[in-house]
């Protein structure tokens, strides 16, 4: 292997290990690079001074998480083998729902893809309730959120938001698929033989697509960090300005997983930066379950994501599916609360 | 040598996303480099729209398909990889 090819893949390799390693180590030992500051003194600097603070620290404690996290989200876009993966879903029947949201995580590190497959599904005929089982798992089960909420929140969150967005996805899918709507759309498109992807790709060699993957983990830290860089800056106001009791009052208990499941639908926010959110809103007394509710329904009803299905199955089936996300995001809340509510 | 034009077709988002318009921009830099200009139509597609579908089935963005077959699935493929599917097409 010449110098170069070896690089290409030395180089990437080694920072996803070595960041898992710090990643793993600090959890463990609790080691930090710089001693955190509290909110109060970074607030002591003023206002102007604050948001810059915020993110200083921000980016001191959860660097290798995020590192991580763009790392391994490279690695699953490029070398998971999409077209075996694809196969599958596209041989998908009603039973394959559970198939439909376990893959999704996989196939859809960029966001950009969701929709045309969620349009494969419903033109290609594999029917109405596995596409939007796999449209609405994978916002709130993506890779990088979910290694974030486990750094940043804690690992039982981020399991329970695993586990509840891929139980939700389904029985969304099942019950729209249900409806005469979506029985009228799944109709117009029933006579269509799905046809099989059919691919002739040559692979490059192992060392491109290393290096491939590499570059797609500074393609999603380009497009994601400026958004989650702004948004930690606009969360330190919310930390530090945020009247406690306010969010202690109306963020805690029942009241609290109602009002977390539906803030996320409007408050559309950047992709991670849900996670920051709800680590101040923690420091500011809002509960577990209610942390868990949002972190569900907020996602599962992005904007964008909703214009681009409306476009294929129309606004009702959006509406539906909007509506029973933030049913499923308060049932999972309650959930959690009654399994005992823990961070 | 009129007829056997070779069909490169970028299949992606519509509107389009940024991994899109970097693969068309790599397949236009590849002919433009082979100087092939007059013998390759680069053709853009809309992945989720059903006549693709009907054609090629669930595919992800952006794909790269040449003369009917998929050349490349959900990714960016580097220049030299298109130079090299290209001239193989062009039979040269």
């Amino acid at each position: 292997m010449n110098p170069r090819a070896f690089l290409k893949m030395f180089i990437p390799l080694s920072l996803l290990v070595f960041s898992l390693g710090y990643f793993v180590y600090a959890k463990l030992t609790g080691f930090t690079l710089v001693k955190p500051m509290s909110i109060e003194v970074m607030k002591s600097y003023g206002p102007l001074f604050l948001p810059f603070l915020y993110i200083f620290y921000y980016l001191a404690r959860a660097w290798s998480a995020l590192l991580f996290a763009f790392l391994i989200a490279g690695f699953i876009g490029e070398l998971v083998p999409k077209q075996v993966l694809l196969k599958y879903l596209s041989s998908a029947r009603k039973s394959s729902y559970v198939l439909a949201a376990l893959l999704s995580p996989l196939l859809t590190v960029c966001s950009c893809v969701m929709v045309p497959i969620f349009a494969g599904l419903i033109y290609g005929g594999a029917g109405i309730g596995p596409a939007l089982a796999f449209l609405l798992t994978a916002p709130a089960a993506n890779i990088m959120a979910i290694v974030l909420t486990a750094d940043i929140i804690s690992w039982k969150i981020a399991l329970a938001r695993l586990v509840s967005a891929i139980v939700i996805a389904i029985a969304i899918g099942y019950i729209i698929s249900r409806t005469s709507i979506a029985r009228r759309i799944e109709e117009a498109y029933r006579k269509r033989r799905m046809v099989t992807t059919r691919v002739e790709e040559e692979k490059p060699p192992i060392y491109e697509r290393i290096w491939s993957s590499f570059k797609l983990s500074g393609f999603l830290a380009k497009t994601i960090l400026p958004y989650v860089i702004l948004g930690v800056g606009i969360v330190s106001y919310i930390q530090a300005y945020l009247p406690p009791q306010m969010v202690s009052t109306y963020l805690r208990g029942v009241t609290g997983i109602l009002l977390g499941a539906i803030i996320g639908v409007p408050m559309y926010t950047p992709t991670l930066v849900e996670v920051i959110l709800v680590d101040a809103l923690k420091h500011l007394g809002m509960s577990p379950s209610a942390a868990l509710a949002f972190l569900i329904g907020g996602p599962m009803t992005s904007i964008p994501s909703m214009m681009g299905v409306s476009r294929i199955v129309g606004w009702r089936i959006v509406l539906m599916y909007a509506i029973l996300a933030v049913l499923g995001a308060i049932a999972a809340g309650i959930t959690y609360h009654v399994l005992g509510d823990v961070w | 040598m009129v007829g056997d034009k070779v069909v490169v077709e970028v299949i992606g988002v519509e509107p389009p996303c940024p991994k899109c318009k970097k693969t068309l921009e790599i397949v236009n830099e590849a002919v433009e480099e082979l100087g092939v200009k007059d013998r390759v139509s680069v053709v853009k597609l809309d992945v989720s729209s059903p006549d693709v579908i009907a054609k090629y089935g669930m595919l992800m963005s952006p794909s790269l398909a040449v003369n009917g077959v998929v050349k490349v699935l959900g990714r960016v493929p580097s220049k030299e990889e298109v130079l090299r599917i290209l001239r193989e097409a062009l039979g040269k």
